[in-house]
């Protein structure tokens, strides 16, 4: 306990110098706004501010990045509750409650409440975050490359079989992002693979590029002439007016930490997180109701649940990115990608190695989860008036900064080459039903997993039974192997119910 | 529609990608497990991916879906202005690229106006003059040489 509170110390010290608090407050600030404007998502954000992160310090950059990321899941949900549009996939299920909530002149109850919840939802994960991180860093020293290769291969095969679409597409996405993760000078042997005589493609490809393009352009792509022009909220949203009745509090308090439980497992999960967690809160909700046909009318319990379950979800993702190195989900994919970046390899050794970095990144989620209720309570008018920006207007500009952002990496031009090329792949993609998602967690992980599997076999003199040998690293292939069963077993079952009613 | 034509073409795409992926990855050489070589894991990638597309294609002979529809002009005007943008920085500097490639993404939107067009142009060049030249001293020229 003394140890605990010794660290948090430490953590506070980091992250209340006037530096590190403006640069939470602006990574909150940035993640809400582009939270509650659909068609830039955390995703395209992070990439864009990447570059700009190499002139700060690791601590500052990454607590921005991180305000950014749990910042968006906050404004995700104002867009959805007013506008039926979600600012981002784990939000999509709070437009089901949240905008006939809103239709019924609830919304700003339904603010309020998503607001409380998401900041409880996060709370919780924070706790749990500092309970686990210190566990599992001590399971994490204990694994060899064996046991790192096999908890990667859970955490992609669990990426694309849980994430949304076809577990086989999401499987090809995390072998593609494998396959790019290739390209470039390999560290092994020191052999150049696939770079076709360009040098520019001997330290492999642009992670800002490929993210940009996949997410950023491919959304730009697809969201202009479909976004429509729209008017102003309809209605203003005072704060009288967000005083929940005692019966929605009553009503919310189960879900919200049924949700935070929901989303608490699946943020540790590596490969899974909060989109996911908010879907299987929102089932979760609807099945345990003495109601379940209030649900999709304007139940708040499908509102506070869910919100509760991605903020814990978005919190809970830090542990296996952190202590193991493991991202818990596609973002956390790229803000490890940061982290590397800047020279700080995550791992078991980051806490005891980068104590500053670490607790101070704890504190810090805590200051600007209060920083966000701030935001997102009294502020919520100026986001609905930002709302109203058509998008004909913000798609140039976000294009042209989208391309600076990208050169100023390297200052390469041939990067916005690189970029344009996983634009357009970004945008097949989109045509063709794949998630981009899993690609950028296969890509971020791949060097990583080669390593480990090449490592292994060599201390293992080439024998392939390693891996089941090692006690660790054969229960994380036993679980894998249980999830690829499971989505074979459920395959069949979709396709036997398709046969038959049809 | 017999076929799913969207599986159909997902899944060609990928047996593609897989099959050329690792016969060029036979390149670099694939080893044994005992001594592994750097194409060991691309062609095993290369395999794999295959291997989906298979998965993929077979079935969607049997079962009917469709293409959603393709934006070719969107498409073209947003990856052509990122093409633009990076071939005329060098020359040009950052204040007339960033208004060409303005004017270039602003053609995908039917609705806007010629002279909406001009304006937000000017406007985004000088924002981005101001913030990543003046503010963040980004190592590019501003105006031509």
């Amino acid at each position: 306990m003394e140890g605990l509170l010794t660290n948090l110390a430490l953590g506070w010290s980091a992250a209340v110098s006037p530096t590190t608090l403006l640069y939470c407050f602006l990574g909150v600030l940035f993640g809400t706004i582009v939270g509650v404007l659909p068609g830039i998502g955390a995703l395209a954000a992070i990439s864009l501010l990447l570059p700009i992160t190499y002139y700060l310090d690791p601590t500052a950059a990454i607590i921005m990045l991180a305000g950014v990321y749990y910042g968006s899941v906050y404004g995700g949900s104002t867009a959805a509750i007013l506008l039926n549009l979600p600012g981002t996939i784990s939000t999509a299920v709070t437009c089901l409650d949240g905008y006939p909530m809103s239709k019924q002149g609830r919304a700003g109850v339904a603010l309020l409440m998503t607001a409380v919840a998401s900041f409880v939802g996060a709370m919780i994960g924070l706790v749990l975050l500092v309970l686990f991180a210190p566990a599992i860093a001590e399971i994490g020293l204990r694994f060899g490359p064996a046991e790192y290769f096999s908890v990667m291969l859970l955490g992609l095969v669990a990426a694309s079989v849980i994430g949304a679409g076809s577990p086989v597409k999401g499987m090809a996405m995390v072998v593609l992002g494998l396959m790019l993760g290739t390209v470039g000078i390999d560290v092994n042997s020191g052999v150049p693979r696939f770079i076709f005589g360009q040098v520019a493609l001997m330290e492999g490809l642009s992670l800002v590029a490929l993210a940009m393009g996949l997410f950023g352009v491919s959304e730009v792509i697809s969201s202009v002439n479909k976004v429509p022009t729209r008017s102003r909220g309809e209605q203003s949203v005072t704060l009288r007016s967000m005083l929940p009745t005692r019966d929605d509090i009553r009503r919310s308090v189960l879900p919200m930490l049924r949700g935070s439980g929901v989303g608490a497992f699946f943020g540790m999960l590596p490969g899974t997180g909060s989109s996911i967690a908010s879907f299987v809160s929102y089932a979760v909700e609807k099945r345990v109701a003495r109601e379940p046909g209030r649900f999709g009318k304007g139940a708040i319990e499908g509102v506070t649940g869910p919100e509760a379950a991605n903020n814990t979800a978005v919190q809970t993702a830090f542990v296996p990115t952190l202590t193991l190195g493991v991202p818990g989900d596609a973002v956390m994919a790229l803000l490890l990608g940061a982290l590397i970046l800047h020279g700080i390899p995550p791992g078991p050794m980051l806490m005891t190695e980068e104590p500053v970095l670490f607790w101070g990144l704890i504190v810090s989620f805590a200051i600007g989860n209060v920083m966000l209720l701030v935001l997102n309570i009294p502020m919520v008018g100026l986001w609905v008036r930002l709302l109203s920006i058509p998008y004909r207007i913000l798609y140039p500009a976000i294009v042209v900064f989208i391309a600076i952002g990208v050169f100023s990496v390297s200052n390469n031009t041939f990067d916005v080459l690189v970029l344009t090329a996983f634009g357009l792949l970004g945008y097949l993609m989109i045509l063709l039903g794949f998630s981009p998602a899993p690609l950028l967690l296969g890509y971020v992980l791949g060097p990583l997993m080669e390593e480990h599997l090449r490592r292994a076999l060599l201390l293992a003199r080439g024998d392939i039974a390693v891996f089941v040998q090692r006690p660790i690293s054969a229960t994380l292939l036993a679980l894998t192997a249980a999830l690829l069963l499971w989505m074979i077993y459920s395959f069949i079952r979709s396709r036997r119910s398709r046969a038959d009613g049809v | 529609m017999k076929r799913d034509s969207q599986d159909l073409l997902a899944g060609a795409l990928l047996i593609a990608i897989g099959v050329s992926f690792a016969i060029y990855a036979q390149g670099y050489g694939v080893g044994t497990l005992r001594r592994i070589e750097p194409g060991l894991f691309p062609t095993a990638l290369g395999v794999i991916m295959a291997g989906l597309g298979l998965i993929l294609f077979v079935p969607a002979l049997f079962r009917p879906g469709q293409l959603p529809p393709v934006e070719w002009r969107t498409g073209a005007c947003i990856l052509g202005s990122f093409i633009v943008f990076a071939i005329a920085l060098r020359p040009l500097g950052l204040a007339l690229t960033a208004f060409i490639t303005v004017i270039i993404a602003s053609l995908a939107d039917r609705q806007t106006g010629w002279g909406q067009r001009l304006l937000l142009a000017a406007a985004i060049s000088l924002v981005t003059v101001v913030i990543f030249r003046v503010g963040l001293g980004l190592p590019v020229q501003t105006l031509w040489r």
